[in-house]
């Protein structure tokens, strides 16, 4: 019974923990895309977004957490039903009553006008080379919107590599940033001066796509209804603990961990899938989409209900007791 | 298998290197890009090497979990060594995994750069060889069939085992040759009828004399008269070379003096000519002059004198094409762009297309250069090819080969200016010749800057934002390297004790289907670092920006220090039952 306890206690752990983690390194990498508009601008930036980035972080913080939770039942194992009981709800109740809170202490971004617009400094640095995608450009100034002594340099198989136009405007659009010189346009993706210095590694971009989708289904979902925002919540929580399974499988523990991680990311990779793939060839086809919208979160909710039947009748519970 | 392990677990980390670069080196060669097919093998070599060492860390740290997590339960180890911690069961591993972090820091950091340099030269240079067939495949089309050939013969220089080329070449020569034999003869001829052979280099007096008197006997009075007068200046003894010289003198001069005397003026006239350009800093038209009398007349003093000071005098105000054009089938960086100068409310761009030294010196070509002011546009202008010497770009080319070939900056706009400028033709370099690879257009610390060692890194970062580039972005770069070392040695100790952790409980031999699973291990493996190596990253990048490069440094130090620290810790903590 000490599992009453003990698991609450350690579940909350891992979520402080991580949450303040992962949202630490949201704010620094936010404060880094910025930071080229100057210091002030950049914690301006920081305050106007700090509450999306706690909503961002939140999932990842709780189901991260379960999983933690998860590895240590299956080295530590209790009272069964304990261990199915509290970290289900906890994970149920963190997120979603913590996303409630944490909506209720301000409006989403996009309800309202971003507080901090991005400037042209935000993406372009006077006196220095901007690489824009295959392209390369220099300017020997930046007021409001207007470049001074613009150095375009072509790569590739150009004659003429260089090219000097006096003047310049600059305009930031949602999608990209659109330069006009004499006779000249360039219309380039919006990154920050020092987003690469604040990006995640290429390996890991799907996993934060992944995760950026995870965020903005719940924000749907969330923003649609709140009994279809708790079905969302519910469905991600069951089939990460479903996940949980793997931890126990084998008697070969560390196969048991890669395959929980490979569920885990796995889940979320078909989540996107669902919607992005299945749900989008399905809606050109049906004639009532509508019935679609809650497909990603059925299937993950029945394929985590299937893992957990598979769980209780196949898998020892105290696998890692055992030889 | 598993009483191995004991004794031994680096043999799961050797097999796992083995497969992991196999599997590179055969993924290398199914990718192979359309290079040239003589790049094949060193590519593949090349890309498995690089792929090897960016996933040498989840490779490592999935064989290391591996290992230590299929060595044999607490029981075996106490038949064998009696019960103790787990620490002391893995002291003499953590000698071999810093001996592997010495290993791997030298890979990453020496060789790495110099892998991806070699990955950039066969994409260059297959690209320039493309450009010299396109060249002689356009030119053969429109009959020009010595540029086909000079071309072919460019391109052969950079894929020297094409047989098909090789082929094709020689049967340009043969041709050309073919067609044109008595134009040839004719010239060689002419040639050999204005020199003097040289046959007296290394000869004694007494064989002079008896080349004199067999010239003589042939009516060859001239040759008679030179060789005798040779053997008399060498050896003053020899009355009969004397008197051998004055028989031959008067029979020259029974026939006609004046062909002598019309040779040895012209000779003078020409020196003259020579000394005079030479004089006036001509030295292009010193040198053609000095170097036909050369052909002509290779011993005469004053000709090799001149001949040798108007080329040193040239080759400081000039280059040789020739040597000059040798670049485009070298490797070296390409596309190097920095800010040159910054001062009195001007800047100027420089462009270089390609650096490159060879035994001539150093040369660059497609140099562009654009100089501006608030005002506007002073001036901008391109050259083929120059020389880099003394920190400055010579720009002005000559032709060895002929006296109107040259090569001159292009204007593009503003030439007035320019040429008002004292050195019209040399270009002042900000940059020193060891910082200029590693201004590479625009991205000096992505993946561009892969192929610059880290000391080049070192070294530039104070003074990049000299040449137009952010200090922060080289800065966080060098710190992103020194990282991975750190990362690595962490890394593999956390992960033995995960391994020992998370063992496995089999009562028999392992199952061999659990081995189908081992891939799963570096896939899971390469997202948990690549997690641990970008939260590393933010937090650096923050402080770098925040604080600078020298605190940064000592943060990443403390914080590699407490990380190694916890994780000795984990490791010191695991236990044997």
């Amino acid at each position: 019974m000490k599992d009453i306890l003990r698991l609450p206690v350690l579940f909350l752990f891992f979520f402080v923990l991580l949450f303040l983690f992962f949202f630490g390194l949201s704010l620094l990498a936010q404060w880094g895309s910025a930071y080229s508009e100057g210091r002030e601008i950049a914690l301006q930036v920081i305050e106007a977004r700090m509450l999306q980035s706690l909503l961002n972080v939140l999932p990842a913080a709780v189901l991260v957490s379960l999983a933690f939770l998860l590895a240590r039942t299956a080295i530590k194992p209790g009272s069964r039903f304990l261990s199915l009981i509290i970290p289900l709800g906890g994970a149920f109740v963190l997120l979603a009553f913590g996303y409630q809170i944490l909506v209720g202490l301000g409006p989403l971004e996009g309800a309202q006008p971003s507080v901090v617009d991005p400037t042209p400094r935000r993406y372009l640095a006077p006196g220095v080379f901007n690489a824009v995608e295959s392209k390369v450009l220099y300017f020997e100034d930046l007021e409001e919107r207007r470049l001074s002594s613009v150095v375009v340099v072509e790569r590739g198989g150009s004659d003429q590599k260089l090219l000097y136009f006096p003047q310049g405007q600059v305009a930031v659009g949602d999608d990209s940033v659109i330069l006009r010189m004499a006779g000249y346009t360039l219309e380039v993706d919006p990154e920050p001066v020092f987003a690469g210095m604040f990006a995640e590694d290429p390996v890991l971009r799907r996993f934060f796509t992944d995760l950026d989708f995870l965020n903005r289904e719940l924000r749907r979902m969330f923003q649609l209804s709140l009994p279809a925002f708790y079905f969302a919540v519910l469905a991600l929580v069951i089939s990460f603990y479903a996940s949980g399974m793997f931890f126990r499988l084998t008697r070969w523990h560390l196969l048991n961990a890669a395959l929980a991680l490979l569920a885990l990311r796995g889940f979320l990779a078909l989540f996107r899938f669902m919607k992005e793939g299945v749900v989008f060839e399905l809606d050109k086809v049906l004639r009532n989409p509508q019935v679609l919208q809650f497909l990603p979160e059925l299937v993950l909710l029945i394929l985590g209900g299937l893992l957990l039947i598979l769980d209780i009748l196949f898998v020892p519970f105290n696998r890692w007791e055992e030889g | 298998m598993r009483r191995q392990m004991v004794q031994n677990p680096f043999s799961v980390l050797f097999v796992f290197y083995l497969l992991a670069f196999g599997g590179f080196f055969f993924y290398s060669i199914f990718t192979f890009p359309r290079y040239l097919a003589a790049f094949l093998w060193p590519f593949a070599w090349t890309k498995a090497f690089l792929l090897f060492m960016q996933y040498s860390i989840p490779v490592t740290v999935a064989a290391v979990a591996v290992a230590f997590s299929l060595l044999p339960t607490a029981e075996t180890i106490r038949v064998r060594s009696s019960s103790q911690p787990f620490s002391r069961l893995v002291t003499s591993h953590l000698v071999t995994f810093i001996t592997l972090t010495v290993v791997y820091t030298v890979l990453m950091l020496g060789f790495h750069p110099m892998a991806q340099r070699n990955m950039e030269r066969f994409s260059s240079l297959t690209l320039q060889a493309r450009a010299f067939r396109n060249m002689a495949e356009e030119a053969m089309e429109a009959g020009d069939r010595e540029t086909a050939l000079l071309n072919y013969q460019r391109y052969l220089a950079i894929d020297k085992g094409n047989r098909s080329f090789m082929e094709l070449v020689n049967d340009m020569q043969m041709e050309i040759m073919a067609e044109a034999p008595e134009q040839r003869q004719a010239a060689a001829s002419d040639l050999e009828s204005m020199r003097i052979k040289d046959l007296a280099e290394g000869k004694e007096p007494y064989e002079l004399f008896e080349m004199a008197e067999g010239f003589y006997e042939q009516e060859d009075y001239f040759s008679a008269h030179y060789y005798a007068r040779l053997a008399f200046k060498i050896d003053p003894n020899r009355r009969d070379a004397q008197r051998l010289a004055a028989r031959a003198q008067e029979m020259i001069a029974g026939k006609d003096l004046s062909m002598l005397e019309a040779e040895e003026k012209q000779l003078f006239e020409r020196k003259r000519e020579g000394y005079e350009y030479f004089t006036n800093k001509e030295y292009f038209k010193a040198f053609h002059i000095f170097r036909e009398l050369q052909e002509n007349y290779p011993n005469d003093a004053d000709v090799i004198s001149y001949l040798q000071k108007s080329q040193d005098r040239l080759s400081k105000e000039t280059f040789f094409l020739d040597e000059a054009k040798q670049i485009d089938t070298l490797p070296g960086p390409t596309e190097l762009l920095f800010i040159n100068h910054r001062e009195e409310g001007e800047r100027e761009i420089v462009y270089l297309g390609k650096l490159a030294g060879m035994e001539a010196g150093t040369f660059c070509k497609d140099i562009e250069v654009m100089r501006f002011n608030p005002q506007g546009l002073l001036y901008h202008y391109y050259a083929e090819y120059g020389r880099l010497r003394d920190g400055s770009i010579n720009l002005h080319g000559v032709d060895r080969g002929s006296t109107g070939g040259q090569s001159l900056p292009r204007y593009l706009s503003g030439s007035i200016r320019r040429r008002a400028e004292s050195l019209p033709n040399i270009l002042t370099l900000s940059p020193a010749l060891e910082q200029l690879p590693s201004l590479k257009a625009g991205k000096v610390a992505s993946a561009t800057a892969a192929s610059i060692g880290l000391f080049s890194l070192w070294q530039v970062r104070s003074q990049i934002e000299r040449f137009g580039y952010l200090e922060s972005i080289i800065s966080e770069e060098i710190l992103r390297r020194i990282l991975l070392p750190f990362s690595f040695l962490v890394l593999c100790l956390l992960s033995v004790a995960i391994g020992w952790r998370f063992q496995a409980r089999l009562s028999g031999r392992a199952h061999w289907i659990l081995f189908v699973f081992m891939p799963l291990f570096p896939l899971v493996a390469l997202s948990l670092t690549s997690l641990y190596l970008t939260a590393q990253r933010i937090i650096l990048s923050f402080v770098l920006l925040r604080l600078g490069f020298s605190l940064s440094l000592v943060v990443f130090l403390v914080l590699q220090g407490s990380l190694l620290l916890v994780t000795m810790i984990v490791l010191a903590g695991q236990r044997t039952e």
